[in-house]
């Protein structure tokens, strides 16, 4: 893909913000240095760069987000197979996350890779602390428990709007008589549907919870994670060509959960 | 106003915003400058402009008593209230001529020009300050005032000095960051103290006592260096974004690719030439992960031998310098490529003994080796490293 190519796909784009700042701020979190939105680097890359901290404590999150560059597992600098710190698979909440994700934790920093199919997300958290007599960083051991949902929650808002950014309205599809609003990514041309259109057509009842929504059509229940390439249709997790995504409270998801789960 | 000349040209994160650069001092600057730059041990040219913006003739004198440069101190450590500050140090600078005679009409203006000389022959940098007098007279009915310092210092300009002319990435200098290379490589000289002084410096934040950057492995990153690229033609490193988080923060995070271009950045301003090397292994004709050896990460104290630990990693981003030697600022290494107790920054290792060297017990350098199953019994002993790019162009780009 040429940098024109990628222009012409994202450069009408750039205004989008991909960071949901009042996840930061509900967390009295400011956000301190770098931007919300994409801005194309020097090379052409398409990226979101940021910090925010936590004055009463320290506490930090960084994020980075790349886009135009093809991902379907996590390139970390750490490695898997043998790592200090000790590398956790997937989503703190065993949610499927991205096309693929993984943890790191110390005693007072944590990171969380994400790989979106069409970019990666850092997300990078914890304890700036202070300096010992020593000259050395100090800071408290965190009970990553409690900072784990919130981080998801972050992360997921942000490969949501990775995924929204790159849909735009296609002609509305016809399921079983029913309209459903209908989409198509800029990038694979894949088709979207509108998630709660789509579940009226197949009689689905919706139950939204937290980073997820449940599916019912009596002994059958399909979970449908945001930011994530699978679906859980009957107690089985089924694959997806691309990422769940919702935009102000609306869902989105690829067309072939009509396959899957018609 | 004071214009200084034969000044290095510079630029900071604001001006360069606008493409901007700037190569003397002219009141009122916007937005403010951060300071000026020379070559260590140059004499300053100034030109003091005084202005007499009242409505009565003046004359009189100007004596220059004194002039120094006010440096950021060792970092020091207050364990009464358990803070960290870089107290300053003087050095002092001579100032001529000592005396001018004054003559200013109302509304007029005189240009002095002046010369500060012994300034340090060694990387560094300061507040000039200058101690002067002024008694003038008011003609119409010889009122005397003084408009001199009254026995204090007034505090001119920041004054960067660096070890010889600069090169590209940084032919420009960026101030906000030479506030900080020049507190890295305080006090040093030529290669290879500046390329050591200046490795260490970074690691162990040395005159930064409240600025201080840490290896964060795996974190994020703003030098986007990926491990599938082969060559990076021209990498974007947001200069902007390092120097906001120094200027801001206790702690910096940083990620081995920002210390190895931030390190590139830094010898550059001094007229060193370096370029980052992403490291990694093949083995069985792939490209491979690797087990270290034991490191501290910046940020962590290195003298502690329990502070150290293996880690596995897909690659490691370190910088090389002009005699092909690897200089890291990001970590600590708890022995040298021969076995040897070390625990420092690595400043001074070729390969192949900084990637891995057979002192007959182990492996040293770098790597302990590779590993299947992540299992520590099946470390399988040394294989070829492979500097999958140099970077041939670096560029800056803004939060």
């Amino acid at each position: 893909m040429n940098s024109l190519t990628l222009f012409l796909l994202f450069g009408a784009m750039q205004d989008s913000p991909m960071i949901d700042t009042r996840v930061l701020t509900s967390r009295g979190m400011e956000l301190i240095l770098g931007g919300t939105s994409l801005r194309q680097r020097a090379n052409g890359q398409w990226t979101v760069l940021c910090r925010g901290i936590r004055r009463a404590d320290t506490a930090f999150v960084g994020v980075r987000f790349d886009e135009a560059d093809q991902r379907t597992f996590v390139v970390a600098k750490l490695n898997t197979a043998l790592s200090n710190p000790p590398i956790v698979r997937g989503s703190a909440s065993g949610l499927p996350l991205g096309v693929d994700a993984i943890r790191l934790y110390d005693d007072s920093d944590a990171r969380l890779h994400i790989a979106t199919g069409y970019g990666q997300i850092v997300v990078e958290f914890g304890i700036n602390g202070t300096i010992s007599a020593r000259g050395s960083r100090v800071a408290p051991p965190q009970d990553w428990a409690q900072w784990d949902p919130w981080i998801e929650d972050f992360a997921r808002s942000i490969v949501a709007r990775s995924v929204n950014r790159r849909l735009e309205p296609a002609p509305t599809s016809r399921i079983d008589g029913t309209d459903v609003e209908t989409f198509r990514c800029r990038i694979s041309e894949g088709k979207y549907y509108k998630l709660r259109d789509w579940a009226t057509a197949r009689d689905y009842t919706i139950r939204v919870e937290e980073n997820l929504v449940r599916l019912n059509r009596g002994t059958r229940e399909v979970v449908v994670p945001v930011g994530a390439a699978k679906v859980k249709v009957s107690g089985r997790w089924i694959d997806l060509p691309d990422l769940v995504a919702e935009r102000n409270g609306s869902w989105y998801v690829p067309e072939e959960i009509d396959r899957v789960a018609r | 106003m004071r214009d200084y000349q034969g000044n290095l040209t510079l630029t900071d994160r604001d001006y360069y915003l606008n493409n901007a650069v700037y190569s003397a001092v002219e009141y009122p600057a916007s937005p403010p400058i951060r300071g000026i730059s020379y070559l260590r041990g140059s004499s300053i040219p100034v030109t003091v402009r005084i202005v007499n913006h009242g409505p009565y003739d003046l004359v009189g004198w100007i004596t220059f008593d004194d002039a120094r440069l006010a440096s950021p101190g060792p970092n020091t450590y207050d364990s009464f209230t358990g803070t960290w500050s870089n107290p300053p140090e003087y050095r002092t600078l001579a100032i001529a001529p000592f005396m001018e005679y004054l003559e200013l009409p109302a509304g007029s203006q005189v240009d002095l020009q002046i010369e500060l000389s012994g300034t340090p022959n060694f990387v560094a940098l300061g507040d000039i300050q200058v101690k002067y007098d002024m008694p003038l007279w008011r003609e119409s009915d010889s009122f005397l005032g003084n408009n001199g310092t009254l026995g204090t210092f007034d505090s001119w300009e920041r004054l960067f000095l660096v070890d010889a002319t600069p090169i590209a990435p940084q032919a420009v200098p960026w101030a906000d960051y030479l506030e900080y290379t020049c507190r890295w490589a305080f006090g040093h000289t030529g290669d290879p103290n500046v390329k050591t002084w200046m490795t260490r410096g970074m690691h162990y934040s040395l005159r930064s006592a409240t600025s201080r950057a840490r290896y964060l492995p795996s974190g994020v990153w703003f030098y986007p260096i990926f491990f599938d690229g082969n060559i990076a033609v021209e990498a974007p490193y947001n200069l902007g974004l390092l120097t906001a988080l120094l200027d801001s923060q206790f702690w910096t995070e940083l990620d081995c690719r920002d210390f190895a271009g931030g390190l590139q950045i830094a010898l550059s301003q001094h007229g060193h030439s370096s370029t980052p090397h992403l490291l990694t292994g093949s083995f069985d004709g792939q490209i491979h992960g690797f087990t270290t050896n034991l490191l501290c990460p910046a940020g962590t104290d290195s003298t502690i031998p329990s502070n150290y630990s293996a880690y596995g990693f897909n690659f490691h981003v370190v910088t090389n310098e002009w005699t092909g030697q690897y200089i890291d600022a990001s970590t600590s290494y708890r022995y040298d490529p021969y076995g040897v107790t070390y625990n420092n920054p690595a400043t001074e290792w070729a390969l192949p003994e900084y990637w891995q060297n057979d002192i007959g017990t182990r492996y040293s350098g770098l790597v302990a080796g590779t590993f299947y199953q992540g299992n520590w019994e099946d470390l399988v002993p040394l294989y070829e490293p492979i500097v999958v790019f140099p970077v041939e162009g670096l560029i800056f780009t803004l939060p």
